[in-house]
C-alpha cells in the first residue's frame, strides 16, 4: 500500500466522531420538516443543503487549520518523520483524508434528505443539487488549502508573516494594476478569465507547496512557514508574472489588430484619425489610436472606449477620457487633450468628471459642453475652468448636445412615456440663460442632426426640419427614408434622401432640387465633402456589396464610386456630420478588419499605415 | 511500499561537525560523535544543552547549519525516508497523535516497517498492561513512553535512538522500559543511542557516553575509561599539591586546610607520589559514579571540565 494512502487511512480512522456528527445531523432536517404543514420535501431539502454546506466549510476551515498546523505547534509532526514516509506522502495522505472527510460528512447529511425529497431538492432549491455540490466541492478546497496556509503563517509566530502580508498585498495590486487597464478596456470577460486561471493557479500552488514545505521544514514551525511562503511567493510571482505577461500582450495590441470598428473620427482633411475598436484575439477588449495617416505616426490612447477619441470639428484637437484611479471607485474620468500635430504630446487637464450623459467639443475644441443627470456644463479643456452651468434639464430623459456658436449651447432633450415628448433648450453662456421650446412630439428615431450653425436640427427618419431656437417646423420632407441615416442635412440647411436608387436633393424649403440616380437602392448618408457634396456608404452583411459614393450635388453626378468598402466613420449617433475637405483621405473598411484611405476626389485607394 | 534497504551499511551514528542554530543561538557547536555499530551511547547534558537538537539532527528532522548527521553512512536529512525503516524511535514528548487507539497505532506501524513484528508489539502492550482500544492520549505518560517504546521494538530496528525515554516516569516503569531495551539488545545487538537524566540505569548498559554542555561535546568517552580516570580525592592540603602531582582538578572545593577535589586523570602512580611529595598522611580517594562524573563535568561552577 502507497505510504499515503496508510496516512490517509490512518487520518481517517481518528475521524469517527465527524462522521456521526455529521450523521446525527442528517437527522436534523426531518424533524424540521415536522414543524411545516406544506412542502416539507422543500423544507427537507433547505435544511439539508443548508447544515451540510455550513458543516462541509466548517470542517475545512478546522482540518485546514489543524491537519498538519496542530501537530506542528503540539511537536506531533515527529511521530510521522520518525517514520519511513517522505514530506510528499504525508502531505497527500493528510490532504485526501481531509478532503475525503468534507466529502463523506457532506454525503451524509445531504443523501437521505436528497433521496427522501428528491422534487423538494430540485426544484425548489435555488441553485440545485448539483450546483450546490459543486459550490460546496470549491468552497471546501479553497477553505481548507487557504486555512492551512494561514495556519502555517500564524502558528509559527514568525516575523515572516509581515512579509507575507506584504508580498499578499503586492500580489493583489500586481493583480490589481494588471486587471486595470484590460478592464478600462471593456475586457471584462478576459480579466474574469485571468482571474479564474490566476486562481486556480494560487490554488494548485496552495495545495503542492506544503510539500516543499514539510520535506525542508519538517517539525521546525518556523522552518515551515520559511519553506512554505518561499515556495507560494516564489511560485506566485511566477504566475502573476505570466499574467502580467498576458495582460501586457492584450493591452499592446497593435493598430493592426483592430477589428470590428466602432468609432473612427477624422480631422477634415482626414489626416488624423482617431480609431476604436474590438481587437482580434484578445476577447471584448478594446484599443483606441490617434493615428496620422500622413506619418503614420500613432499614439496609443488608454482612454475609456465607450467614451471615444473625439476630434474636434476644425480636426486640430483630439479629447478623450481616462481613469486616474487604481481602482475606479468614484467613477470619475480626467480629460486628456492633445493637438493633433506631429509630435504633439498628450495633456491631462485639470478637468475631472463623470462619464456625462452627452458631450460635445466645440468646433475649434477649446470648450466642452456636457449634460449630468440634471445640468448643462460647459468647460474650457485647457484649465479645466467651469465656464457656465445650469440646471432644470430633465433627468429621465436621453440628452443630445451641440454648439450653436462658442456662447450657445443646445440640448436636445427626449423623454420617454405613453406619448414621448421632445423640446430643445438652450443655454446661452454669456447671459448665464436658460430657455426651452415648447414640447412636440419625439421623433421617431433618436438619430438627428443638427446644422454647420446649429440653427437647424433635423429629424433624420421624419425627414423634418426644425427651428432649433424655437422648435418651430421649418420644413416637412415629401419624400422619407426607409432607414433614418438613408438621409441627412447639408451645412446649408438642404437636405438629401436616398430612395429608390436616387439621391434626392431638397432646398431648405422643403423643394426639390434634384433627383441623382445612384447605382445602389439606398445608402448612408456618412458626411459632407467641400460645400456641395455628400459621402455614402451601402452594404450590409456581405462584403461584395459594400460600396462608397461620393456625388456632387452641383453637377449633380456620381464622382466617387468604390466597390468593396463601407465606411468606417461613426456616424450613427453624433449630431454633428464629418465635414471633409475636398482633397480628404477618408477612412474606409476593405473587410472586416482592414482599414483603408480612399481619395475623395477621385476614389483611389490607399493603404491605412498599420 | 518501502524503499528496499541498503545493505552492508553499518549501524552507525555519526555526527560530523554538526552545528544548530536557533536564530542567533548555538543550540549545538560543532559537534563531532560517532556510535559505533552494536554499542550502547549515552548522551548526558543539562536541559538546553543541545541533546534533543542533536537527536533530531540524527532522525533527519532538523537540517543542521553546518556539518551533517549520518545513519548506516548516509546523510540523515537527505535519505531519511529509506533510513528509518532501520531506526526505532523513542521521543522526549509522546507524539503519536491523541485520538488513535493503540492497536491502531501498531496498524499503522505495521504498514511502514517491512520487518514489523505485530506479536513482538502485541505482547509488550500486554505486558505493559496497555489496553489495545485505549486511546493515545488517554494513557498516562509512563504508558505512553512505554507503547512508544513497544512501537520502536517491534520495527526490529538495527539503531535504537531514546530521546530521555524515562523522563517523567517512576521508578517502576523506568525499570521495566530498561529492561526492555536491554532485553530486546540481548536479542539482537542493535546500536543504541540514549539520552538521559536517568543516569543510574544508564552506566550499566552504556560503552560510551559523551556529555554536551552549551551545546559543545565536552566529553566523549567509554565509561570505563571515563570511571577510572574520575576520582574524588580529599586531603589536608592547599589544592596546589594536585598541580605539583600533574593531577588536572575539574572540580575543587576547600574547606579550613583541607580540599576535595575531582580529578579527571586519576593514576595510582600519580596519586602515590603526591602524597609522598606533599607528606599527606591523611588522603582519601573514592571512586565516582557516572552521575558524579557527569555533575562534575556539566555542572556550572567554574572549574568543571573534562
Amino acid at each position: 500500500m502507497n505510504t499515503a494512502v496508510i496516512i490517509a487511512s490512518r487520518e481517517l480512522r481518528d475521524r469517527a466522531r465527524l462522521f456521526l456528527i455529521a450523521a446525527a445531523m442528517a437527522v436534523v432536517p426531518f424533524g424540521a420538516a415536522l414543524t411545516v404543514r406544506e412542502n416539507r420535501q422543500v423544507a427537507i431539502a433547505t435544511v439539508a443543503c443548508f447544515l451540510a454546506s455550513a458543516y462541509t466549510g466548517a470542517l475545512a476551515v478546522a482540518l485546514g487549520v489543524s491537519s498538519v498546523g496542530r501537530d506542528l505547534t503540539e511537536k506531533r509532526l515527529s511521530f510521522f518523520f520518525a517514520k519511513p514516509v517522505s514530506a510528499a506522502s504525508i502531505w497527500i495522505g493528510k490532504a485526501a483524508a481531509a478532503l475525503l472527510t468534507l466529502a463523506g460528512a457532506f454525503a451524509i447529511v445531504v443523501l437521505p434528505a436528497f433521496l427522501v425529497a428528491n422534487d423538494g431538492w430540485m426544484y425548489n432549491w435555488p441553485v440545485g443539487g448539483r450546483a450546490l455540490t459543486i459550490y460546496t466541492a470549491i468552497i471546501g478546497i479553497v477553505l481548507f488549502f487557504g486555512s492551512h496556509a494561514a495556519s502555517t503563517m500564524f502558528r509559527s509566530r514568525s516575523a515572516l508573516i509581515a512579509v507575507d502580508f506584504v508580498l499578499l498585498a503586492a500580489m493583489l495590486t500586481a493583480i490589481l494594476a494588471m486587471s486595470r487597464p484590460i478592464l478600462l478596456g471593456g475586457g471584462l470577460d478576459l480579466v474574469l478569465k485571468m482571474l479564474v486561471v490566476i486562481s486556480a493557479s494560487l490554488l494548485v500552488i496552495l495545495a503542492v507547496a506544503p510539500v516543499w514545505q514539510l520535506a525542508r521544514g519538517r517539525i521546525d514551525p518556523r522552518r515551515n512557514h520559511a519553506a512554505f511562503s518561499t515556495v507560494l511567493w516564489s511560485s506566485a510571482a511566477v504566475v502573476v508574472t505570466v499574467a502580467a505577461g498576458y495582460a501586457l500582450w492584450v493591452i499592446s495590441a497593435p493598430l493592426s489588430s483592430l477589428t470590428h470598428l466602432y468609432n473612427v473620427e477624422q480631422s477634415p482633411d482626414g489626416q488624423w484619425l482617431a480609431v476604436s475598436g474590438q481587437t482580434a484575439n484578445r476577447g471584448e477588449y478594446q484599443a483606441s489610436f490617434l493615428v496620422d495617416a500622413a506619418t503614420g505616426e500613432r499614439q496609443r490612447v488608454t482612454g475609456v472606449p465607450w467614451s471615444s477619441v473625439h476630434v474636434s470639428r476644425d480636426g486640430k484637437t483630439a479629447v478623450w477620457m481616462e481613469s486616474d484611479e487604481l481602482i475606479p471607485r468614484t467613477g470619475t474620468f480626467r480629460v486628456y487633450t492633445r493637438r493633433l500635430e506631429p509630435g504633439a504630446k498628450q495633456i491631462a487637464t485639470p478637468l475631472v468628471m463623470r462619464l456625462p450623459r452627452a458631450a460635445q467639443l466645440s468646433d475649434d475644441g477649446s470648450r466642452l459642453a456636457i449634460t449630468t443627470p440634471d445640468k448643462i456644463e460647459v468647460y474650457e479643456v485647457g484649465t479645466g475652468r467651469l465656464l457656465g452651468a445650469t440646471t432644470g434639464i430633465g433627468s429621465t430623459t436621453r440628452q443630445s448636445i451641440f454648439f450653436a456658436g462658442p456662447d450657445v449651447v443646445r440640448v436636445l432633450e427626449i423623454s420617454f412615456g405613453a406619448v414621448s415628448k421632445m423640446r430643445i433648450r438652450e443655454f446661452d453662456l454669456s447671459r448665464r440663460k436658460l430657455t426651452t421650446t415648447p414640447e412636440r412630439p419625439a421623433p421617431r428615431s433618436l438619430m438627428v442632426q443638427v446644422n454647420l450653425d446649429g440653427s437647424r436640427l433635423f429629424l433624420r427618419q421624419d425627414g423634418v426640419v426644425l427651428d432649433t431656437k424655437t422648435g418651430n417646423v421649418l420644413t416637412t420632407l415629401p419624400v422619407k427614408s426607409a432607414r433614418p441615416f438613408f438621409s441627412a442635412m447639408l451645412n446649408d440647411g438642404s437636405t438629401v434622401v436616398t430612395r429608390d436608387s436616387k439621391l434626392h436633393h431638397f432646398d431648405p424649403n422643403g423643394a426639390l432640387v434634384a433627383e441623382i440616380p445612384i447605382p445602389v437602392q439606398h445608402a448612408g448618408v456618412v458626411g459632407l465633402v467641400g460645400s456641395s457634396k455628400v459621402l455614402l456608404t451601402s452594404g450590409s452583411t456581405y462584403t461584395q456589396d459594400w460600396r462608397m459614393l461620393i456625388v456632387d450635388l452641383s453637377t449633380r453626378k456620381v464622382t466617387v464610386a468604390v466597390p468593396g468598402l463601407r465606411s468606417a466613420l461613426a456616424w450613427w449617433s453624433d449630431p454633428v456630420l464629418p465635414q471633409f475637405t475636398e482633397d480628404a483621405a477618408i477612412a474606409a473598411m476593405e473587410g472586416e478588419r482592414k482599414l483603408v484611405l480612399i481619395d475623395a476626389r477621385t476614389g483611389a485607394r490607399r493603404p491605412f499605415p498599420s | 511500499m518501502n524503499a528496499p534497504l541498503p545493505s552492508g551499511s553499518q549501524a552507525e551514528i555519526r555526527a560530523s561537525n554538526v552545528t544548530v542554530r536557533y536564530g542567533r543561538k548555538k543550540a549545538v557547536d560543532d559537534v563531532t560523535m560517532t556510535v559505533a555499530p552494536g554499542s550502547v551511547y549515552a548522551l548526558l547534558g543539562r536541559n538546553g544543552s543541545g541533546k534533543s537538537s542533536l537527536v533530531r539532527c540524527f532522525l533527519g528532522q532538523l537540517k543542521p547549519q553546518q556539518g551533517h548527521a549520518e545513519l548506516f553512512g548516509d546523510d540523515v536529512w537527505r535519505h531519511r525516508t529509506r533510513l528509518m525503516e532501520r531506526v526505532g524511535v523513542v521521543p522526549e514528548d509522546p507524539d503519536a497523535p491523541p485520538e488513535s487507539r493503540v492497536k491502531d497505532l501498531g496498524w499503522f506501524s505495521s504498514k511502514l516497517y517491512s520487518r514489523w513484528q505485530e506479536s513482538a508489539f502485541t505482547r509488550r502492550i500486554d505486558r505493559f498492561g496497555i489496553s489495545p482500544a485505549a486511546r493515545f492520549g488517554e494513557l498516562s505518560k509512563g504508558q505512553k513512553k512505554q507503547v512508544s517504546l513497544a512501537l520502536a521494538l517491534a520495527t526490529s530496528p538495527e539503531i535504537l535512538i531514546l530521546d530521555d525515554p524515562t523522563l517523567g516516569l517512576d521508578v517502576v516503569a523506568r525499570k521495566s522500559l530498561f529492561e526492555e531495551v536491554l532485553g530486546d539488545m540481548a536479542d539482537r545487538g542493535i546500536t543504541v543511542l540514549i539520552t538521559t537524566h536517568d543516569l543510574a540505569p544508564v552506566e550499566s548498559i552504556a560503552e560510551r557516553v559523551g556529555i554536551l554542555k552549551n551545546g559543545r561535546l565536552v566529553l566523549d568517552e567509554e565509561v570505563e575509561t571515563l570511571k577510572n580516570r574520575f576520582r574524588r580525592i580529599r586531603f589536608t592540603s592547599q589544592p596546589m599539591a594536585l598541580e605539583q602531582a600533574n593531577l588536572v582538578a575539574a572540580t575543587v572545593r576547600q574547606w579550613g586546610t583541607g580540599t576535595e577535589a575531582v580529578i579527571s586523570n586519576y593514576d595510582d602512580v600519580a596519586f602515590a607520589r603526591m602524597r609522598g611529595e606533599a607528606h599527606l598522611p591523611v588522603a582519601d580517594v573514592a571512586p565516582m559514579s557516572l552521575e558524579e562524573i557527569f555533575i562534575a563535568v556539566a555542572g556550572e561552577h567554574p572549574g568543571a571540565a573534562s
